[in-house]
């Protein structure tokens, strides 16, 4: 594959793994992140491997250790953040391509009461609270990385992500009161 | 996670499950990625294509900054070489071919036996080719139009082509008119002075005038705008003089149109004073250094910190030592700026830092620096609570670390206003902390956000003054002083990326720094400009040109030059008033 010719010829410690390791670290978060910006799901998916591909792809301009997810974090949500204002900029956006898996249908999606209830709660948290959420709990990436692509310390990520899942218990009570129930979710 | 035991969190179980529908396939998103990276790299779309064989060939035998322009893909062929060259071979060829035309006439003339026409009146008999010269005539009036638009035309770069444009026009018309002369009779030294008066006031008013507010003037030029200004008005005073001897006009015009020269001169000619240290030394000599005052502390600041760049000694700050110190004993609030801008002229000893950080908020301050979280974003005056902290506070390696680091997690990564402030202030702290290596880390984003706020004049923007810096490339085309300093600042810091024209960036920073009244005595609005002027020629160097090089930039000043030695061969091909003498021949001028 041209990716594999091309990367050994990559400089300055990438290879193959360099890619699979951003990939497996960032994955979740990113699409996370992406997703708070204000894309769909799958839009957001499409937007986070364009990132990627750009980021290897762009690899020379990256004076940072590839191995340093703080580093990498940053770069790869800077790159993403072009490629989404760009796209925004431009009326036309890339049109998403079929996906290789099956994509679960909405009707499919587990759409028990509980799930309503969270999903409802979750839309009225503030968006720095959705975000973080999103990034962390899509694949239960570790709150570092998750730290790194959003440019705080860890410490930080932590605070927020207590607060997150504190504040949306508290609206998920609302919530259920608010359909009838007394219960506690 | 610091969770408290007592408060009661979503499940995370829950938080998965809601977001399990959302969740990529690891190995479809692997096969994708790999997919697109494979497919920009079979069409050719890396990071950066190599330069096509004729390219590389042509920038290996093009003197080197054309060379590199072309090999940095910043300029076109046509923009770097072929338009300033073709423009100025047209100069030369229409010297040429318009000294032929006056010559030929010349020999062809009539004998000047006419009488000769009034002052700025018209001549008696209008024949074909002086009735098309008074047209063309006014149309170069209206060059001035153009010279105004020319930045929207063909962008801020290439705008003083169009002025050279105009002195080619200038001298066809010089060459229909004595062509039309001779017919008529009236090749007359002093008729033809005159004339050529009238021309060269014209272009002046046309194209020069409006050189020292417009964005029009040649910003490649090593001699600049002033010096084809200042010829073109000893051209117009020239002939004004030769009016005088051949008795073509009366005294009290001649003196109107030189006196008129004079005040132009003054009023509208760009000066050409090269910035010296002096100039600096001598504003910080005479600064107040009122610390309840925040005006003329930034300047004081650019002043000295461009001194000590540079290498020269800072004049006696004593006044400015006394008043700060004295502040900080009284107990008096100062704006931070003052702080900061005593801090870089190292006005402040370590017993005043001790006071001062002894004060409730600056402790405050300097606890949080030691012991807060997050990113370390601090304006740009408050840089001095680093000072302090250096000065008062022995910090361990791992608390400037942490500080390196909290800098690190302010770094400007998303296009914002201000940006290149924001990355010169994580510049600045880093290199008081010691992190050279971290600055280098960032060499390719500053060279990247440097070329992004640069203003090129590569847009096409009618308002644009050309070859400084923007705080917002998005919103404001035009240059801005203090953002132009903050360039030349990284630019000292982390060299000159490719796709910046040192030369283009001097340009306009000398227009600046000529911005005063009193050109020599810079001011509050220029002081910053000639601080930024100094450091960008004595601290990072204008890198210097080859002859060629030096020739196309210079190609307006060979146009003017070109234009008056015309005006000098059209009236030296007319008869003057005392070979007329000599030969008997009438020489009645009424006027």
């Amino acid at each position: 594959m041209a990716v594999e010719s091309s990367s050994r010829a990559a400089s300055g410690g990438f290879d193959v793994d360099s890619l699979e390791r951003w990939l497996n670290t960032f994955r979740g978060p990113l699409i996370g992140l992406l997703a708070s910006w204000g894309r769909n799901w799958r839009d957001a998916e499409e937007f986070a491997a364009d990132a990627f591909a750009e980021a290897w792809i762009a690899r020379s301009r990256f004076l940072g250790d590839p191995h340093d997810v703080e580093a990498v974090g940053a770069w790869l949500r800077g790159i993403a953040f072009r490629l989404h204002s760009a796209s925004q900029r431009n009326a036309a956006v890339r049109r998403a391509e079929p996906l290789d898996r099956v994509e679960p249908a909405e009707a499919a999606v587990e759409a028990d009461e509980r799930s309503d209830v969270l999903a409802a709660a979750l839309a009225k948290l503030k968006p720095a609270q959705q975000t973080i959420l999103r990034m962390h709990y899509l694949e239960q990436t570790n709150v570092r990385e998750v730290a790194a692509l959003l440019g705080v310390t860890v410490k930080a990520a932590e605070e927020r992500l207590y607060q997150a899942r504190k504040e949306l218990r508290e609206l998920a009570q609302r919530e259920l009161r608010r359909r009838g129930h007394g219960g506690r979710s | 996670m610091s969770e408290e035991p007592n408060v009661e969190l979503t499940s995370e179980d829950d938080l998965r499950a809601l977001l399990a529908p959302h969740r990529p396939d690891p190995r479809a998103f692997e096969t994708k990625v790999k997919a697109r990276i494979a497919e920009r790299v079979a069409r050719g779309d890396t990071e950066r294509a190599e330069p096509s064989r004729l390219v590389r060939w042509a920038a290996s035998v093009l003197p080197p900054d054309v060379g590199c322009a072309l090999l940095a893909k910043k300029a076109g062929l046509a923009t770097t070489l072929v338009l300033p060259a073709l423009i100025l071979a047209s100069s030369f060829g229409a010297f040429v071919a318009s000294k032929r035309s006056i010559e030929r006439s010349s020999r062809d003339a009539e004998p000047p036996t006419a009488p000769e026409p009034k002052w700025n009146a018209r001549p008696p008999t209008l024949n074909r080719d002086l009735v098309r010269s008074g047209r063309w005539l006014t149309l170069l009036r209206y060059g001035s139009l153009l010279t105004m638009i020319a930045p929207a035309l063909v962008g801020g770069a290439h705008a003083i082509d169009i002025t050279v444009g105009l002195l080619l026009g200038a001298m066809g018309v010089l060459a229909l008119s004595v062509r039309g002369l001779a017919s008529a009779g009236l090749m007359r030294r002093g008729t033809l002075a005159s004339m050529c008066c009238g021309l060269l006031t014209t272009v002046f008013v046309a194209c020069f005038i409006w050189t020292r507010g417009m964005n029009a003037a040649d910003p490649t030029s090593r001699l600049g705008a002033s010096l084809r200004s200042s010829l073109m008005l000893v051209g117009i005073a020239g002939c004004a003089l030769v009016m005088l001897r051949e008795r073509s006009a009366n005294k009290g015009r001649i003196a109107f149109l030189i006196g008129w020269c004079v005040v132009v001169f003054a009023l509208f000619v760009p000066a050409w004073t090269p910035a010296r240290p002096a100039q600096l030394a001598s504003y910080l000599s005479s600064f107040e250094a009122d610390t309840g005052e925040l005006r003329g502390w930034d300047e004081a600041d650019y002043a000295g910190e461009a001194l000590l760049a540079i290498g020269e000694p800072l004049p006696n700050l004593e006044h400015m030592r006394r008043a700060v110190e004295h502040a900080i004993e009284a107990g008096d609030e100062c704006h931070p700026t003052v702080w900061t801008t005593a801090a870089r002229l190292d006005l402040v000893d370590a017993a005043h830092w001790k006071t001062l950080a002894e004060r409730k908020m600056e402790a405050y301050a300097l606890d949080q620096l030691l012991s807060g979280i997050g990113p370390l974003r601090k304006p740009r005056y408050n840089e001095y609570e680093l000072w302090m902290l250096l000065a008062t506070r022995p910090t361990t390696p791992e608390q400037r670390a942490k500080l390196a680091e909290r800098v690190e997690a302010n770094w400007p990564r998303e296009p914002a206003y201000g940006m290149l402030r924001h990355a010169q202030q994580c510049v600045r702290w880093w290199a008081l902390l010691d992190r050279q290596d971290r600055i280098d880390a960032h060499r390719a984003d500053l060279h990247e956000l440097l070329e992004r706020h640069w203003v090129s004049g590569k847009r096409l923007s009618l308002f644009a003054t050309i070859g400084g810096f923007t705080s917002d490339p998005t919103k404001f085309y035009t240059s801005f002083d203090d953002d132009t300093w903050i360039g030349v600042d990284l630019l000292a810091r982390v060299g000159i990326p490719p796709g910046i024209d040192p030369w283009l960036l001097r340009g306009h920073v000398r227009g600046e720094a000529d911005r005063g009244l009193v050109p020599w005595a810079p001011t509050d609005l220029s002081i910053d400009s000639v601080a930024t002027l100094l450091r960008l020629e004595r601290e990072i160097g204008v890198p210097r040109r080859d002859a060629l090089e030096t020739l196309l930039g210079e190609r307006a000043l060979i146009a003017t030059c070109l234009t008056l030695l015309l005006c000098i061969v059209a009236i030296r091909a007319g008869t003057s008033r005392a070979e007329l003498e000599a030969a008997g021949l009438d020489v009645d001028t009424p006027r």
